[in-house]
Formats: C-alpha cells, structure tokens, sequence
C-alpha cells in the first residue's frame, strides 16, 4: 500500500504548497503575466503561482484518482 | 509489471478528470451578468483605478480602456434601465477627461513614445487611433441619451477622419506617423456610422469605399484575413493578427455585416482553438511569423495561445453569438485569471477586464446602429437632450 500513499502524499503536497502561496499573497503578483509586476518579485512569484495552482487543479486530482484505483486494485487482489 | 500499473493507473485517472476540469470553470448566464454587474460597478465607482500603472507599461491601454468601458455602460444603460443613470454619469466624467488629457497634452498622451518618431506622412493628420475612439465613445453615448455638450467635437473629429481618409492613398488615417492600423480604421468607421445615426450625419459612402478598398488591398493573400498595419500609401507592415481582428470583425458587423461575418470565420478557423472545453485564441496564423509583442501580449508554448488575442476574442465570440466558443473561452479566463471578489481577474489588467465588460455586455447598443433610421428627433424623444 507504499505507491497508492505516495501518490496521495505527493496530491496533498502540492495542495499544501498552492495554499501556502496563496496565503502568502502569490496571486497578486499574476498580475506579471499581462506585463503588469507588482513588484520585481512578480516575474518569479506570478508564473510560480501559476503552476503551483495548475498542478493541484490538474495534476493533483489526477495522482489522488490513480491512488485510489491503485488501492482498490491491490484490495481486490487480497 | 508494478510500473505499467502505474502508468495505467495515471492514465485511467487523466480520462477520467481531465474532460471533467472545464465543468469546474463553466460560467452561466446568471454567473456571466453577475461578473458583467460586478465590473461595471467597478467602473463606475472609480473610473481611472490602476491608470497610472497602466500607462507606465503602455498608455494606449489607458485610451483604450476608457473607450471599453464608455462602450460597455452604453450597453448595460440600454439593457439596465435602473444603471442608465449612474452609466451615463460615468460615461460623461471619462468622456470629458479624455477630452480634457487630450487638449491638454495632445494626443501623444495616449501613445506608445515611438508617436514622436517624425511626422505624419498626411501634415494635417491627427491619430486616427484617438480620433476615432473619441468619436466612438461620444456616439455611443449619444445614442443612449443625446448629450450636446460633445457633439461639436465629435463632429469636428469626424471631419477631420473623412479628410484624413479621403486624402490617403491607402483610404486610410494614420495612427502613428506612416502607420494605419485596420483596428483603428474600422472603430473610427464604426464610430462615425453611430454619429450619423444620432447626428444626422452620413458617412456611408467612405465606409464602402474603405470595405472595397479592404477588399482589394488589405487581405492576406493566403488566408484573406485582414492585415493589421500598413503604411500610409498601403505597403504590408504586418499581417493578421487576432488582437487587431477580433475588434475589426466585431466593427464591420455595422459597416458591412457580410464582410465581418466572412472575417469572424476565417479568425475563427485560423486562430481560434479549444481543448477538453478550455479555449484560446492564437495571434497569428498557422506558418506565420511569429513576434511577440505589446499587442499580443504572452504566449503560451505550445497551445500558442496569445493573452492579448485570446481576450479580444471574447469580444468576437460574444458579438458573432459564438456561445460555444465563448463559454469556453470563458472557461480558461476563469482557470487562469484568478478571478477576485469584484469580478476582475489578477492576471489581467484594467483594459482587459474592460474588454471582458464590453463582452460580456455586447448587444444592445449596436442593435440600435442597425435599428431603421428615425432620424435625430426619434432619438432626443427617447431620453431628451442635455
């Protein structure tokens, strides 16, 4: 039951990193992708936001399905 | 064997949620006005917010801003009978401080600093960009409720675009110094052709003469698209681009309603796409050259996708009644613009969120341009003149 943990740890992590971002404001400074920083930082924090948010919507969701059908499959196999 | 469970286990799990992520982001109808709601109160609370900010990044998107906006609560005081006030109230305060930044400080206010590179190549023209848009904003208003107060200007405008026109070799009016743009020309013939409904004006036959010109000169060869930007006498400068033919297409459909319709669908095959129910527009055609800049704003890898194409391609969508590909258009806005309590979007900006207005509010008022004409006096009947 190693994988199916490690794949649902993997989701829960990047949903611990998205929200740590977002509460430490990170979504403001999107405002770089339409040439507009809020400051320097902006560059970096904007796109990194970005693709914190991508992976917990699109590739967490994902990781935590597979574990689950990971888990049912080793279930059905005991 | 483990691997391949894996790797089947991800599979299986991507068919199952990635067809599914776009339900999460679908905007309807009722989510659609409670945005459009949201920005225009917006707009009318505080009209110039982020101004400064935007004009130190490019100050057309200020002018242009201001233009979305007159255009969008024109719409919204036709369609909102209890907004007509306040819209007219803050369609009149942007009205006269543009006009007021404008004679103040000429029309290089309002654009990019290479205005300043030489001359016109027509002595006595002005920006057909600010000219036009000016013209476009006092008509719309008027055509909610007359107001005299800028008629005169806007007259005054118009003249000097007929001239500016006429006197081209290409039957178009600079926006910079030996630059035309196909945006700027078609709002400036939209602008006038809603003048002439409420002024008693005509400038029919420029707007023809101008579509055969269009027709004849300005078409990409390969994908008759309209070109972006020529020179004075008509040389190619660039070809297509979505973030200038979105709101050209979405102009002829009160010039030359078949024109803009055959424009809309090539855009559409050409630049439009979607995936999984999340849509975006590209700036330029397949196999075209592709340079980035302060019209087309970033690019996303590999989809192509252009933040400032795939913006005012919710324009064209709304105003072609491409609901589909509006709702899916809307379906990436919503995924990645960050969307904040008072309906804009953080990864956008002023001028964006004002297209997103405009929009998502497009209808009534050029419903009216097409409506019969009545003349002026039908239309100082419907709300009086101020």
């Amino acid at each position: 039951m190693r994988r199916p943990a490690a794949l649902f740890g993997l989701a829960g992590l990047l949903a611990v990193a998205y929200l740590a971002a977002s509460l430490a404001g990170w979504a403001e400074h999107t405002s770089a992708i339409c040439g507009m920083p809020r400051s320097p930082a902006s560059w970096t924090l904007g796109p990194v936001f970005v693709a914190l948010y991508l992976a917990v919507v699109i590739v967490a969701p994902i990781l935590a399905i597979a574990a689950t059908l990971d888990t049912l499959l080793l279930l059905r196999r005991k | 064997m483990k691997r391949a469970r894996l790797l089947l286990s991800l599979l299986l799990a991507a068919v199952v949620w990635l067809p599914t992520l776009h339900r999460f982001y679908a905007l309807d109808e009722p989510e659609r006005e409670l945005i459009a709601a949201r920005l225009a109160a917006r707009q009318v609370a505080a009209p110039a917010r982020g101004a400064a900010e935007m004009r130190a990044v490019n100050p057309e998107w200020d002018f242009m801003r201001r233009t979305y906006v007159v255009l969008a609560l024109a719409n919204r005081a036709l369609a909102h009978p209890g907004e007509r006030v306040r819209s007219l109230a803050a369609i009149d305060a942007i009205v006269d401080q543009t006009l007021a930044s404008a004679d103040e400080h000429g029309d290089v206010h309002f654009l990019l600093p290479y205005a300043k590179r030489g001359p016109f190549m027509d002595p006595a023209a002005r920006s057909l960009f600010i000219d036009g848009e000016i013209v476009a904003m006092v008509a719309a208003r008027d055509l909610v409720e007359p107001r005299d107060a800028t008629r005169q200007d806007a007259l005054a405008r118009a003249a000097r675009i007929e001239r500016a026109m006429r006197a081209s070799p290409s039957l178009s009016g600079e926006s910079y110094p030996d630059e035309c743009w196909t945006f700027c020309n078609t709002t400036a013939l939209a602008g006038l052709t809603m003048l002439d409904r409420v002024a008693g004006t005509d400038h029919g036959a420029l707007a023809r003469d101008w579509v055969a010109h269009a027709k004849a000169h300005l078409l990409d060869p390969k994908t008759k698209l309209l070109v972006s930007s020529y020179t004075w006498d008509g040389r190619v400068l660039d070809g297509p681009e979505g973030s200038s033919l979105w709101m050209s297409a979405h102009n002829l459909l009160v010039i030359d309603e078949d024109f803009a319709r055959d424009q809309y669908a090539r855009a559409r095959r050409e630049l439009g796409a979607s995936f999984l129910g999340f849509g975006w527009a590209r700036e330029w055609p397949a196999g075209s050259p592709a340079h980035p800049d302060v019209d087309s704003g970033p690019i996303v890898p590999v989809l192509g996708a252009s933040a400032g194409s795939s913006g005012l391609a919710l324009l064209g969508a709304s105003a072609f009644g491409d609901d589909a590909w509006l709702g899916t258009l809307l379906a990436s806005l919503e995924l990645a613009g960050f969307r904040d309590a008072d309906g804009a979007y953080r990864a956008s900006n002023d001028v964006g969120d004002a297209v997103l207005l405009y929009a998502l509010s497009f209808g009534p008022l050029w419903q009216r341009v097409k409506e019969p004409a009545s003349g002026p006096a039908a239309l100082l009947q419907i709300g009086g003149a101020r």
